[in-house]
């Protein structure tokens, strides 16, 4: 396939939720073409990427500073820099690999515990899907009580765990805590022609690819169709309409800021839950003069995110810590629990690390020669850390506008973020940091404290919300099916639809929507019209 | 030249200030990124002049930047430690824009430095070790050794009282930093901690569920 040739469906972004969607399209036989802002990252320069990322260069950011343009308003400083990723493979390429499922009573938020809302689809239906996404990005995990029942094993057992946590989860175990494995898109073994985890330390750059990320799980399937086509390096700058309510064609625009523009029957924008709503509030139009889509005035409403909350101590034993970059086990037994009706539900997570490596430990250093180097011996190791993920519910104020001053590499708008954190999520974090506390004090940390992080929450890079899904047309932007409520022809993917963020990193969510929207644009489309 | 251009950037990083002030420094960062006079008066208070751009290091400059090594690092060197430090200075040098000047001008600190306080001297290459602790000592005293970014415009008020803090902070933290950070980071300093395999260096599935040998401390 070339540009010029006819396309069926025009997917905007090539990260998790555009490649899986593509991939599965191609299969079928569809014409898609693909759009992605960002270069290709050969695995070829993994290497190379690999030793940047140790010296500190963010190796995934490729583009022109002004594409990575951004503000922040809200109470709390967001920085969306280095949270997202421009390229094929979108943020795929840096991130963790965690992969659990939401758990089924994440999607009924409204009805069991009276807060958030309810999703217009159920862990049920979407479960058949998160299987076949497991399967196609490859993920090792084991059995977790908490978790959400399962209609087929993980397509590979659980990595081992770090021998930092086996140390962790021995102490927590008094505490009547069970800990299990972290599902990972990170293989246990050799699995679909890629390496098993060769423990590299460096997950945001795997080098040998163990870690999935679609631009080695999917791209190569959209590559090797001759009806689909990704190309890089463009961005889509505006969807245009016709003279009544179906998106025309996309206009978009590569380094040299000169326009093109392609048609097609169906669109979808799968560019994370930042530039999704962006793209539709800059896509305005005399029937969309308030953006695309949003006659229900919600896109980019509703932002949310994982804020995350840590405590540190200090042990007598060195630690082993910073030996991988990758979490082995987590616990999950207060993610869903009766308190949820008043407070975040959070599970517990350990770190390998808090990042005080002996690199770090000499930036940060008054002396140096022989003394430093002593020092270190001496005191590395001997801090450990527990985190926990905090479920942020939806609200109005939380949201992505266009900033009226700042502008992007073409001149647009760029996207302002406001953020903030409410009764909820603040009394989640005391629970979670009480928990952690008792679980470090078991483990004989001294001197348990935030650390030199502060108190201030961070977040987990998991932007969602923003495009909500739901059947009320007021009330929501996309449709269970994710389709816009106001343009028949098109349809929003990824973590964007989200209507509640749970305690799970998106991806796999991402993946299993796109799988299901993939089938639902192929039921469609053998019965007629998509 | 030199204290006209100190006065104007303190102006400058003055505005910078009281913007950072209104704005937040991350938004004021954010906001104003692309335009040319923030990116000046960036480089400025970072230290790092990106429009004085890459290239080689000269072969003194390598030499000069490897004495100040010697100080800084442990007694005893192994060639890895030795070759990690050289690499990613030539590296650094290379490749991010402004970092080759930065270490020029450090270094060209720690010669004056070196004068000032043993006259005889004219390189801080030339000194006997305990000479050169005190010539590291003075110039690092009372410098924070890692400031976080929006703690940069605190150093530019501090540089209204004391005049050349600035350019010690600047040392501290584009030439000390980038040779401490390049060694311990390096197998040599996680061989320090009793590591073999560290990030970067695979270990083998599954290797972290067992304690590494204690080779270390």
């Amino acid at each position: 396939m070339r540009i010029g040739d006819p396309v069926d469906v025009c997917i905007v972004g090539c990260g998790p939720a555009g490649a899986v969607l593509g991939a599965a399209l191609v299969r079928d036989g569809v014409r898609v073409l693909v759009l992605e802002s960002g270069p290709r990252f050969p695995f070829s320069e993994r290497p190379k990427a690999q030793r940047n990322y140790l010296r500190g260069v963010d190796p995934w950011e490729a583009m022109p500073e002004a594409f990575y343009a951004s503000s922040s308003r809200g109470p709390i400083y967001y920085r969306l820099q280095g949270r997202h990723v421009r390229g094929v493979g979108g943020t795929s390429l840096h991130w963790g690999g965690d992969t659990p499922r939401f758990q089924a009573n994440d999607f009924r938020l409204r009805s069991l515990y009276g807060v958030g809302d309810d999703w217009p689809i159920g862990y049920a239906e979407l479960e058949p899907y998160y299987v076949l996404a497991e399967r196609q990005l490859g993920v090792s995990g084991g059995e977790d009580p908490f978790a959400s029942p399962r209609s087929a094993p993980y397509p590979m057992p659980p990595h081992p765990l770090n021998y930092l946590d086996q140390t962790i989860v021995r102490s927590a175990a008094k505490l009547g805590l069970r800990f299990s494995p972290v599902p990972q898109a990170r293989n246990s073994q050799p699995y679909q022609g890629r390496s098993q985890c060769q423990g590299c330390g460096t997950c945001t750059v795997c080098p040998v690819g163990a870690k999935a990320s679609v631009d080695l799980t999917h791209v190569p399937l959209i590559d090797q169709s001759d009806h689909g086509l990704v190309v890089e390096n463009v961005t889509v700058l505006r969807l245009e309409t016709d003279a009544g309510e179906r998106v025309r064609r996309a206009v978009y625009a590569g380094l040299d800021r000169v326009e093109h523009a392609v048609d097609a029957d169906v669109f979808v924008v799968g560019a994370g839950a930042i530039e999704t709503p962006r793209l539709l509030l800059l896509s305005t139009s005399r029937n969309f003069p308030g953006g695309l889509a949003n006659r229900s005035n919600l896109v980019g409403k509703r932002f949310m995110e994982h804020l995350v909350c840590g405590l540190e101590g200090t042990v007598t034993e060195r630690a082993y810590v910073e030996r991988i970059s990758f979490n082995t086990t987590a616990c999950n037994q207060f993610w869903d629990t009766p308190a949820r009706a008043e407070r975040s539900g959070f599970s517990i997570q350990i770190p390998t690390g808090n990042g005080q490596t002996p690199g770090w430990m000499a930036e940060r250093s008054e002396v140096w020669g022989d003394e430093l180097s002593r020092s270190i011996q001496r005191d590395f190791g001997h801090a450990i850390r527990l985190e926990s993920p905090i479920e942020i519910l939806p609200n109005d104020r939380n949201q992505v506008d266009l900033d009226p001053d700042l502008r992007d590499y073409f001149g647009n708008p760029a996207p302002r973020i406001y953020v903030s954190s409410g009764q909820y999520e603040d009394d989640g974090m005391k629970a979670a940091w009480d928990m952690q506390r008792r679980i470090l004090e078991a483990h004989g940390a001294k001197a348990v404290s935030p650390g030199g992080r502060g108190p201030d929450p961070g977040f987990w890079s998991h932007q969602s919300g923003t495009c909500r899904m739901g059947t009320d047309a007021t009330a929501s932007v996309v449709d269970q099916n994710l389709r816009c409520h106001d343009v028949p022809n098109l349809y929003l993917l990824g973590s964007s639809v989200f209507v509640t963020v749970g305690m799970a990193n998106p991806t796999l969510t991402i993946a299993a929507l796109a799988l299901r929207l993939a089938d639902h644009l192929l039921a469609n489309r053998h019965g007629g019209t998509p | 030249m030199r204290r006209r251009a100190f006065v104007a950037g303190l102006l400058t990083g003055t505005a910078a200030i009281a913007a950072g002030l209104v704005l937040g420094w991350d938004d004021l960062k954010a906001r104003y990124l692309s335009s040319r006079w923030l990116q000046t008066t960036r480089g400025w208070l970072e230290g790092v002049d990106p429009a004085t751009g890459t290239g080689p290091l000269s072969p003194d400059l390598e030499r000069r930047l490897w004495a100040l090594a010697v100080v800084l690092l442990p007694s005893r060197v192994e060639p890895e430690g030795q070759s990690a430090v050289e690499e990613h200075l030539r590296w650094r040098a290379l490749e991010s824009p402004g970092y080759r000047a930065a270490f020029s001008e450090g270094l060209a600190l720690l010669d004056q430095e070196t004068t000032n306080r043993f006259p005889e001297q004219v390189r801080f290459g030339d000194l006997a070790r305990e000479q050169a602790n005190q010539v590291l000592g003075s110039l690092l005293a009372g410098i924070d050794p890692y400031p976080r970014y929006r703690q940069v415009p605190r150093e530019v008020l501090l540089s209204y009282l004391d005049h050349g803090r600035l350019e010690r902070f600047h040392f501290r933290r584009h030439v000390v930093n980038e040779i401490l950070h390049a060694y311990y980071q390096s197998g040599a300093g996680w061989a320090l901690v009793g590591y073999e395999a560290y990030p970067g260096r695979c270990g083998g599935p599954g290797f972290y569920s067992r304690p590494p040998r204690p080779t270390g401390a």
